[in-house]
């Protein structure tokens, strides 16, 4: 089990989350279709687990090293949001958003074969490891998400009639994501000591998760002090996720991060 | 304290337009902090602040303290400190830390070659600047105030903003004081030695409080990998940088129209004549067999292939005018060193010091960091940091207190105003 058979895997998942987002808008009236659709789209996301947890069997090590193992976590954690969102406060059109995200990361794993990399070495082989990961890929997950609201309501702001319930809904994603990030960012600072000896050195990768936790921290700001002042929020939360992008892959093409402890490989 | 207020106290003016005219004061503030800083480094000639060392620093930091909680419940009705509690100057700070801290991200710092301009302004070292240090100060000073005024009185609701303000704070604040005595030193042993000093940054040796004594240093390596590569660069091909597969006997690839399998890996061998033999000979190589097959009908092709090491030559196997096999150098797996540490009381202990599992040796906090990578396998040094922090309680305390805001802040889920 491994790469190979990842579009097998993915072609599954995508067939059972497109039939079961298509039957949840189907049963808006009826409450069998529904829950017939939540129960395949659940389906999918299941199969997507097997893949990975066969992947991480084969790889003995956690699918988390390489950019490709990241938006495999991805292609796992966006539905996984996207269905809990809908079943706790309704939201249809953001799973399908959510299931939209999904696919460019499946498309882009199917279209570059990933590291058959078994190697993890051994600043890498610690406890912290999982968690420090998975956390961020969470809150990236999240916060990527509320990136489209942002650009949704600065539309339906300048455009048509803006709608108090889309930046709750941004609220709501970035006081989770940021939760996630501050864990992220955290348990790294726990887990650098135990590896290099120091907390935080200003590592490029670091730098960059400072700078997205802080943007994250202007908009929250921003929100409880003047919430009427929604556009000015919507920019900054678009304006976060630039730095988000820098600090996930960016940073690879960074002059200044020859150095960084974070640069890995450049799959 | 100044007395004089340099906000308007005149209540004529609408709130909108008095907040308008606070963050303009804010960014001035800001603005203010920056040229001061930058010129403070003009003046100083681009050498950096250099923060206090203990005791200084503890004193500085209670004086701060004091005087932030004194301002606090003796001058709440001042304007400067009515001023400075508010959002506004609040967010200016974080707006100029944020613009500093951008400038870290985008510009190489601390390089040998920088211009002298980057120097004596300071941006060179921005870490150790001036500007980086009064933009900490102002930034612990709103942050300070406008915690004190929501946190006056203290009452469960406001829980998760103390835990994330003041845990913040304490974190902005002893890892700022604390950096001046923060201690980094490198030892070097080599097995069988035993040594009791270490070296610090600029390599001037410094006696440390215990011995160590390396017994044994050990690496263990993962496989190495199979990789094809263009001739006559001998690179390898963009397209097939990740496709590469960990070498064992019966391990089968295909790879650009060839059908490969590896009939035999020896992890330690060594060359004789044109073929490999398994030894456990100082400097053996690993070395592998293989056949491999066009799926074009340009034949069959088969060959040892090796890495080499410091010692010896890598073996290539060509496979046609343009490709090559190559196998590549294996990364460590793990590296460890068991050691023999006699503390300054005399008590001896053998332990196994691994990456990622630090050892405790009184104050001090000892780290497996590196060996003699030009000997690789055969290393018989063993690199280790030893590594005093006295404020790292108090940083893991204001990290537990933000983790648990954290955990608050995902409770809540959303601003509990709206």
């Amino acid at each position: 089990m491994d790469w190979i058979n990842f579009p097998t895997y993915a072609i599954t998942s995508s067939i059972l989350w497109v039939i079961g987002l298509i039957m949840i808008y189907l049963g808006t009236k009826n409450k069998t279709i529904r829950i017939a659709g939540i129960g395949l789209f659940i389906a999918g996301i299941v199969v997507m687990i097997t893949f990975i947890a066969l992947l991480w069997y084969h790889l003995q090590r956690p699918p988390l090293r390489t950019l490709g193992e990241t938006r495999l976590l991805y292609v796992f954690f966006l539905p996984v949001i996207g269905i809990i969102f809908y079943v706790r406060w309704g939201y249809k059109w953001f799973l399908s958003y959510a299931l939209m995200m999904t696919f460019v990361f499946v498309l882009i794993n199917l279209n570059h074969p990933e590291t058959y990399d078994k190697t993890l070495m051994p600043a890498l082989q610690s406890p912290w490891f999982v968690p420090h990961v998975v956390v961020y890929i969470l809150g990236y997950a999240l916060l990527g998400v509320s990136t489209l609201v942002s650009v949704y309501g600065l539309y339906k702001h300048y455009f048509d009639t803006f709608e108090t319930k889309i930046i709750l809904l941004a609220d709501n994603l970035v006081y989770l994501g940021f939760a996630f990030l501050t864990l992220g960012l955290l348990f790294g600072a726990l887990w650098a000591k135990q590896a290099w000896g120091h907390y935080w050195t200003w590592d490029p990768k670091e730098t960059w998760a400072f700078l997205t936790w802080l943007g994250y921290l202007l908009y929250i700001h921003m929100r409880w002090q003047h919430p009427k002042k929604i556009s000015l929020s919507l920019w900054i939360l678009s304006l976060a996720f630039l730095m988000l992008i820098v600090a996930w892959f960016g940073i690879n093409y960074l002059p200044s991060a020859a150095n960084s402890v974070h640069v890995y490989s450049n799959g | 304290m100044a007395s004089k207020p340099i906000i308007s106290k005149d209540n004529s003016t609408s709130p909108k337009r008095s907040t308008r005219k606070e963050y303009q004061q804010g960014f001035i503030i800001s603005l203010i902090i920056f040229i001061l800083g930058t010129s403070l480094e003009l003046i100083t000639g681009g050498h950096g602040a250099t923060l206090p060392r203990w005791p200084v620093n503890l004193q500085f930091g209670i004086a701060f303290m004091a005087l932030l909680l004194f301002l606090h419940f003796y001058y709440k009705q001042n304007s400067i400190i009515k001023w400075l509690s508010r959002v506004p100057a609040a967010m200016s700070s974080v707006v100029l830390f944020t613009f500093l801290v951008l400038i870290l991200g985008l510009t190489k710092q601390n390089e040998p070659d920088a211009s002298e301009i980057s120097i004596l302004t300071g941006f060179s070292h921005l870490r150790n600047s001036y500007t980086f240090l009064l933009s900490g100060l102002y930034l612990l000073t709103c942050l300070g105030f406008v915690a004190l005024r929501r946190l006056t009185p203290i009452t469960f609701k406001n829980i998760g903003f103390a835990l994330n303000h003041l845990g913040l704070w304490i974190i902005v604040f002893a890892g700022s004081l604390g950096s001046g005595d923060l201690e980094r030193l490198s030892i070097y042993v080599n097995e069988g030695q035993t040594v009791n000093y270490a070296y610090d940054k600029l390599q001037q040796p410094r006696e440390v409080p215990f011995t160590v004594k390396l017994v044994d240093f050990d690496i263990k390596d993962f496989p190495p990998k199979l990789a094809m590569i263009e001739q006559p660069e001998m690179i390898v091909p963009k397209d097939l940088k990740n496709n590469f597969l960990q070498i064992e006997t019966g391990m089968q690839i295909k790879l650009n129209n060839w059908d490969i399998s590896v009939k035999e890996f020896l992890p330690s061998a060594k060359k004789e004549g044109e073929k490999f033999v398994a030894t456990e000979d100082t400097f053996n190589v690993p070395a592998a067999f293989i056949v491999a097959t066009s799926t074009t009908g340009q034949g069959t092709k088969s060959g040892w292939l090796s890495c080499g090491n410091s010692q010896k030559e890598p073996s290539f196997m060509f496979l046609d005018n343009k490709f090559a096999l190559a196998m590549t150098i294996p990364t460590a797996k793990e590296f460890s060193s068991m050691l023999e540490i006699t503390d300054n009381k005399g008590k001896t202990e053998l332990v196994k010091l691994i990456v990622n599992k630090p050892i405790h040796v009184g104050a001090w906090n000892l780290y497996q960091t590196s060996y003699d990578e030009e000997a690789g396998k055969w290393s018989t040094l063993s690199v280790i940091e030893a590594i005093r922090d006295p404020w790292i309680s108090v940083i893991y305390t204001g990290i537990f207190m933000v983790l648990a805001g954290a955990v608050y802040l995902f409770w809540i889920g959303r601003n509990p105003k709206n």
